[in-house]
């Protein structure tokens, strides 16, 4: 605790300027990043490593950004006493950050891989407030750096004591509280820290496997795959090498091509699979999840090692969610949602959600259960939305689509393919009705449930207590049904319900406000 | 009372209040005529812009400028009547309620939407006036949460004693020293 008491300011360790220098060629990279397509198309290599002002260039960009990582190290100063911690950084535009302990909604050590061969550590300190207050010690001794911690994270735990006991547990008798045994032992009110889940290697391949972003990525580029199929000819040909000739030539019979063609479909599925494996692995390596007096941690990370922490009280969500091949294998992501106001990303390392990666079913269950003690969000009787949900994507949305495209085709093309349409019709049309099928709502005297997803399915628990607002809308034709699309907001996100019941969407949403207003418990 | 209501193991569906019950109150009349004004006026002047672009002799325009001004004129002419009658018919709809812990908003004609903010949940509370606002006498009252700035609930067209009455109502509130 030596560096986080004292009233004097302190200047960081030397260490920050790799740090700051990296953010700037990052910065910096970012920046270039849109002009690369427009140099590549104007001008060739050869010429950029002959022109002298280029290099000139260069060598001053590389010069400004050594300096200017050099100036922010020096101008950056941060001093903790009083129960806040001051940062004053920049060079020409000077920011004095001011954060009382009160206001810290959660503080993230991460060690980047270039930090590894020192003590040192990267603070970030979130506050419930916009983006923009978000201040981050970049080189802290790692021992101060968790000291400080536990100063603020035990100034909250006080804090919350004393405004009431616990926001979740205290509220059920104990034989509740612990609903999962299998994965937490000791008590809630225990000190010490505890691992409630740890991801073995092998969890990592399933969950690299399963989550495979590539297929997106993949998705994306379908349009474009002609133009690349082009390109890759045109760059063989260029190359000496004439595929068309290379098949009259070989003379193959046409299994022979079709298993050579299967193999190299094969070998870029897997090569993708590997890719998406080696992310899991990087992200994920030696994840742990540890309670420690209300406070959810998350440790995990190969090369660049990432802690983000949650405190209990202010998780605003969990949802489990499982994609196509999760519910194959019988596997699901769980994520903490907390607060997402004035946080600048939402991917996983944020920390605006804690994610679990491939638990399994009754893993998930219980760690819902650890956050919110007796919600049951995978078992619960869940009732279907209404069968308008069908008519409406079908005949309001689909129809009047597949009719102009249609059209279009039929206007444009010679011969129309009548069979690729239909059956692209049909495919959506079934995709709605999956959708159809996974829609449903649940509430019990604590939470609602919602389920819903397309061939994967996610899962919702939403304490009524912390809503934040709550609204029903409905169409002419709605209400001559007797049907509103219901909406929650929470802090963390809204989240509607389609085509529901007017009566169970009033019901609802009476009760829910009814929780939020006579529960004196803080949904922070 | 956390220990009175866990031993209530049901609630009657009866017992709640309800939002539906809720007798609400619509905002000021002149609401509307400040809205059918401004529509008036906005329409009215993109028109005689274009028709004087249209009419007059000084500068020559393309030929397919000129050719496509008249259908500027009818399109400008028929939004902004459909502008116009929307608010005609949509404006009265806007109704709202105070009730001891929250505030409700009904507003929309073929979406008809229902609104509850709990007044626990308020973040801050913002009064706007625009100058023809105040020229009006009228006030539109802001309540941010934490559900984020998509939703923030705004009842408009209040008048500005009103408004300023359940800004009062609100900061004054004992659940928000509570929290």
């Amino acid at each position: 605790m030596k560096d986080s008491t004292p009233a004097r300011w302190v200047r960081l360790a030397p260490w920050a300027l790799i740090y700051f220098f990296v953010r700037q060629v990052k910065e910096l990279a970012q920046g270039m990043i849109y002009a690369i397509p427009a140099l590549a198309v104007s001008v060739s290599i050869a010429d950029l490593f002959n022109n002298t002002w280029l290099m000139a260039g260069i060598a001053l960009l590389i010069i400004s950004t050594v300096t200017s990582a050099f100036f922010r190290f020096w101008f950056f100063r941060y001093r903790v006493h009083d129960e806040q911690i001051e940062i004053q950084s920049g060079v020409f535009a000077k920011t004095h950050i001011n954060l009382p302990f009160w206001r810290i909604q959660n503080i993230r050590i991460e060690r980047p891989w270039y930090y590894r061969l020192s003590t040192y550590a990267v603070l970030i300190i979130d506050t419930a407030g916009s983006a923009t207050e978000e201040a981050t010690i970049v080189a802290i001794p790692q021992t101060s750096a968790i000291a400080l911690r536990d100063t603020v994270k035990a100034q909250y735990s006080e804090e919350s004591n004393a405004r009431s006991k616990d926001t979740h547990c205290n509220i059920y008798p104990k034989q509740y509280q612990d609903t999962h045994a299998t994965i937490s032992p000791e008590s809630h009110s225990s000190n010490t820290a505890t691992i409630i889940s740890s991801r073995s290697l092998s969890d990592l391949l399933l969950h690299g496997v399963t989550n495979n972003r590539v297929w997106i990525l993949l998705g994306a580029l379908t349009p474009f795959l002609d133009d690349l199929s082009q390109w890759g000819v045109n760059w063989l040909s260029q190359h000496g090498i004439e595929p068309e000739q290379l098949i009259q030539n070989m003379s193959l019979p046409w299994w022979q091509w079709a298993a050579l063609v299967l193999t190299g479909a094969s070998f870029i599925v897997v090569l993708m699979m590997l890719f998406s494996v080696c992310g899991a692995i990087l992200s994920y390596y030696g994840f742990t999840l540890t309670r420690d007096n209300g406070r959810y941690i998350r440790r995990s990370g190969l090369l660049s090692q990432q802690e983000v922490s949650i405190q209990r009280s202010r998780v605003q969500r969990t949802t489990i969610r499982q994609s196509a091949l999760d519910v194959v294998v019988k596997r699901a992501n769980v994520s903490f949602e907390q607060n997402r106001n004035g946080q600048r990303d939402d991917n996983e390392g944020s920390a605006a959600k804690l994610l679990i990666p491939s638990v399994t079913l009754k893993q998930a269950a219980s760690l819902t259960a650890d956050v919110f003690s007796r919600a049951n969000s995978l078992d619960a009787p869940f009732w279907k939305i209404n069968t308008a949900f069908l008519f409406h994507h079908w005949l309001v949305r689909l129809l009047p689509i597949a009719v102009a495209v249609g059209v279009l085709l039929n206007a444009r093309l010679h011969s129309f393919p009548t069979t690729s349409f239909v059956a692209g019709i049909i495919l959506v049309a079934l995709l709605i009705f999956m959708r159809f099928l996974r829609w449903g709502y649940a509430l019990d005297q604590e939470y609602l449930y919602i389920r819903k997803g397309l061939v994967g399915k996610t899962f919702h628990t939403i304490p009524l207590f912390k809503l934040q607002q709550v609204s029903m809308q409905q169409s002419i034709m709605m209400r001559r049904k007797g049907l509103v699309h219901l909406k929650v907001i929470l802090a963390c996100g809204a989240i509607d319900i389609p085509f529901m019941a007017h009566h169970h969407a009033q019901y609802i949403m009476n009760y829910a406000l009814f929780k939020c207003e006579s529960d004196a418990r803080s949904w922070m | 009372m956390a220990d009175a209501f866990f031993s209530n193991s049901q609630i009657e569906t009866a017992s709640l209040p309800a939002v539906e019950d809720i007798a609400l109150e619509p905002v000021s009349v002149r609401y509307r005529v400040l809205n059918l004004c401004v529509c008036s006026c906005v329409t009215v002047a993109i028109l005689l812009m274009l028709g004087l672009l249209f009419y007059q002799p000084v500068i020559r325009l393309p030929q397919n400028i000129s050719m496509l001004l008249p259908f500027a004129m009818i399109l400008t002419g028929c939004l902004g009547g459909a502008y116009f009658v929307y608010h005609l018919a949509a404006d009265p709809r806007v109704r709202f309620a105070l009730r001891e812990n929250d505030l409700v908003l009904e507003h929309g004609l073929f979406f008809r939407t229902l609104l509850c903010q709990p007044i626990l949940r308020i973040q801050h509370v913002e009064l706007s006036r625009s100058l023809l606002q105040r020229w009006l006498g009228l006030a539109s009252l802001k309540v941010y949460s934490a559900g984020g700035a998509g939703h923030t609930f705004e009842i408009p067209g209040l008048e500005l004693n009103v408004a300023q009455q359940l800004r009062h109502f609100i900061v004054h509130h004992s659940a928000l020293d509570a929290r």
